[in-house]
């Protein structure tokens, strides 16, 4: 422990746990906590659509239990978030829609399962974009979350809940989801650690779904340490969800210690010409520090990033008004009369695409597109370790950012979008703020090198200072 | 391409607002993905998943955790009679 009194809601995941079984404080006085932040600052920032009001009960149930109950258990006693996508027995799930408001979900996605077998205590579910449709969580039917850094800025999205949460130490440590950039990039504007896992790592089963193809629930940390801890639970094949791997879930958190070795970091030229001005320093800095770690940082040439937007906007919108088409209001839930105009613009968008006479010409040419993309990476990686990829071309916008925006989300997420749709893994590393609001660069693995990516990750944020920013709030 | 006949497909009723709202979007969104046309695809096959797998099969089994009891399945839904699910009138 690093001092005396902590502030207990302050802790990273493997800080906490070591207060717990250490017996330093209890699960109840960490539970608090972060309950006593929320009830300071939810009102303003707005993370959080439900709490569960069994915490505090749970909390004194590991207290009161067996001693090494905080040793066996991996997550006994510890609060985290859950994004309002995520099914959740005895919490309402809304996805941020009015579509399942009040919907209490009667099975358990694998995640949270998960989860609540390795002991953890949901705090309560997170806002998001509604149906995940969005990069900001202002197109959430119950009202945008505000950026903790400063509240008249977004948080990002669609995990801006989680992340605006994680960052506000309302919580220990979140779960987010990504279908292009929904972890990295609100964690990014956040400034904490986001980790997007390879489709496929992590099951699906239980998630509302938006883009099939491309849907990876994943941890939103405080450190990439946590993120390793996290993603061990969670990780793994499903037999619910059948395009989840067979590839065995290492121990990341034991991984973390191996001995590193030297990598070869490729720097996309056509990612830089993205990037706002003012974060571009930020980037060489950071990338400054992986060349003091041993690395060595080259720059390369990729598809241009823009393309991957198209092909992004067509495969999702598809596959969302496929996902969206169950939502018929004839047996269950509110009408589709209650989808908002974002849920709307993307079901027709995405109906267009796929309709007779148009399918060739947009889904089948972005599906193509796709594999082009695809084969670039597949190259790009036979020369180099990881890849260098900010996940935001710039910090947090303004709240109002998003009107009469019909692209907004796709267009935000240009950086994050060609790794999403080839299923690969990636995370977002602050390193340093513009303008008082956070700023990340990133990194990008191939598929299920999730190992190689939370080492790179760790290092980096042991060589430096910037994840551990707060806002003032 | 006319926004009312693909909310039709869509099963969505746009607001008279929406519909000139949307069309105009729909165009803009539409010029923006047009730049697929821009790469040569004429060796690639489509990709439709990346997890590399196929045909993920399983027993014809009854999985007992997860039948849903009659009770929890009316439980949500607005109107139920004798254990039925009670629907909106769909017949003209």
């Amino acid at each position: 422990m690093s001092s005396n009194n902590p502030v207990l809601n302050q802790l990273s995941l493997l800080t906490a746990r070591k207060g717990l079984i250490s017996k330093e404080f209890s699960s109840q006085e960490l539970v608090q906590a972060c309950l006593d932040q929320i009830n300071k600052h939810d009102k303003k920032i707005h993370s959080f659509l439900h709490l569960n009001d069994q915490a505090i009960e749970l909390a004194k149930k590991y207290d009161n239990s067996s001693p090494d109950i905080f040793t066996s258990q991996p997550l006994a006693g510890i609060p985290i978030a859950i994004k309002d996508n995520f099914l959740t027995v005895g919490m309402p799930t809304t996805a941020s829609s009015n579509v399942l408001a009040g919907y209490l979900p009667h099975y358990e996605s694998t995640v949270t399962k998960k989860l609540l077998a390795a002991g953890a205590i949901f705090i309560g579910k997170t806002n998001m974009d509604a149906w995940a449709h969005g990069s900001s969580t202002e197109t959430s039917d119950f009202g945008p979350t505000h950026n903790p850094w400063n509240t008249d800025y977004l948080p990002g999205g669609s995990s801006g809940g989680s992340a605006a949460a994680v960052a506000s130490d309302m919580c220990i440590a979140a779960i987010g989801s990504e279908t292009a950039g929904s972890i990295r990039q609100p964690a990014a504007w956040c400034g904490i650690t986001g980790f997007k896992p390879s489709y496929g790592r992590v099951s699906r089963y239980g998630v509302v779904a938006m883009a099939s193809s491309t849907d990876s629930p994943g941890p939103m940390t405080k450190d990439a340490a946590d993120a390793a801890y996290l993603l061990s639970i969670i990780a793994g094949q499903d037999k619910y969800d059948a395009t989840t791997s067979p590839k065995i879930v290492p121990n990341y958190t034991e991984e973390l210690t191996t001995k590193p070795r030297k990598l070869k970091i490729g720097l996309p030229k056509e990612y830089l010409e993205v990037l706002n001005p003012e974060a571009k320093p930020l980037v060489e800095a950071a990338i400054k520090h992986l060349i003091a770690l041993g690395h060595e940082v080259e720059e390369t040439s990729l598809i241009a990033p823009k393309y991957s937007i198209g092909v992004y906007t067509i495969v999702q919108r598809s596959e969302v008004s496929s996902n969206l088409a169950r939502y018929d209001g004839i047996r269950y839930g509110h009408s589709r009369d209650s989808f908002g105009q974002e849920a709307k613009r993307r079901i027709m968008l995405g109906t267009y695409a796929l309709s007779s006479g148009y399918y060739d010409q947009y889904y089948t040419r972005a599906q193509k597109v796709r594999t082009l993309i695809i084969n670039d990476f597949n190259n790009a990686f036979s020369k180099y370790d990881l890849i260098i990829d900010p996940p935001s071309p710039g910090v947090a916008l303004k709240v109002g950012a998003t009107a009469n925006e019909p692209m907004f989300g796709e267009m935000q997420d240009i950086l994050v979008e060609p790794s999403s749709i080839a299923g690969l893994s990636g995370v977002n590393l602050p390193c340093g703020l513009i303008g008082g609001l956070p700023f990340s660069f990133g990194l990008i693995a191939p598929q299920f090198a999730e190992s190689l990516l939370l080492h790179t990750a760790h290092s980096f944020q042991q060589a430096t200072e910037y994840h551990h920013a707060r806002p003032r709030l | 391409m006319d926004v009312r006949d693909v909310a039709k497909l869509a099963n969505l009723k746009l607001t008279d607002a929406e519909i000139p709202l949307f069309q105009k979007q729909f165009t803009e969104t539409l010029d923006v993905v047009d730049d697929i046309n821009q790469l040569d695809v004429t060796t690639v096959e489509p990709t439709s998943q990346v997890s590399g797998l196929t045909n993920i099969l399983r027993i014809d089994e009854i999985d007992s955790s997860r039948v849903i009891p009659q009770a929890e399945v009316l439980r949500q839904a607005p109107k139920s009679s004798q254990g039925f699910v009670v629907v909106p009138y769909v017949f003209e």
